[in-house]
């Protein structure tokens, strides 16, 4: 653990908080984009009658909820992970790539690309298909292949994501 | 309205034609899973060439 911190940061159950903290957010986070895909393994365009009618206050609020968890989430992810690497020293060489570092560096990188993802591609999209941001029927179906796209590839990155994460511990495998 | 429903718009044309999008590996969960597992394979390739 990183010395010369102050006496709170240098805690060891700052660490495990963090890691605890970015375990279950990332857990959150994934596995609502991973219950997107089993609720619907294929694309299936919306339809007109299928769009969110914003009048309907209660209905709106349980979208905005379910959305603000998951978009948090992603946050809180990525600020606990960050963290963590920062503590130990790890920050720098992980994000250069550095060494046995490597691979967590490249999971860094993905993590940060998702979280990009989430809250510059896919939550403006996804505020018009759900009727936060008000748009016509064209435009809130075509939002919805976008944010379809956004996710899926969030589900994607999130596979070599939780590979690297993984294998922190056999990074001299990884870089040969 | 039932409020615990999801609502519609009800005043819009039912029967319209959807429209199409360009087919993508993403369209099935399965493509999307192998293209995850595919770039895996390729960072971890990538990886070992840059630090040998």
């Amino acid at each position: 653990v990183k010395p010369g911190l102050n006496s709170v940061l240098d805690l060891q159950i700052v660490d495990l908080v963090l890691r605890g903290t970015h375990f279950a957010a990332g857990i959150v986070w994934i596995g609502h984009n991973y219950a997107n895909v089993a609720q619907q393994p294929r694309w299936r365009p919306l339809t007109r009658e299928e769009l969110t009618d914003p009048s309907n206050p209660s209905f709106m609020a349980r979208l905005n909820r379910e959305h603000g968890v998951f978009r948090w989430a992603a946050v809180v992810t990525w600020v606990a992970g960050m963290l963590l690497l920062w503590r130990r020293d790890w920050l720098l060489p992980a994000l250069s790539l550095e060494g046995p570092l490597a691979g967590i560096g490249l999971g860094v990188w993905i993590g940060t690309l998702m979280m990009l993802n989430v809250w510059f591609v896919l939550w403006p999209h996804q505020k018009k298909v759900l009727g936060f941001v008000p748009a016509p029927a064209e435009e809130r179906i075509r939002c919805a292949r976008v944010t379809f796209l956004s996710s899926r590839t969030n589900t994607m990155l999130s596979i070599p994501l939780l590979f690297f994460m993984a294998s922190a511990h056999h990074g001299a495998f990884l870089t040969g | 309205m039932d409020v615990e429903a999801p609502a519609r718009l009800l005043s819009t044309p039912r029967g319209e034609e959807a429209p199409r999008f360009r087919w993508t590996p993403f369209d099935t969960a399965l493509g999307t899973v192998l293209m995850g597992i595919a770039l895996t394979v390729v960072l971890v390739v990538l990886l070992r060439i840059v630090a040998a």
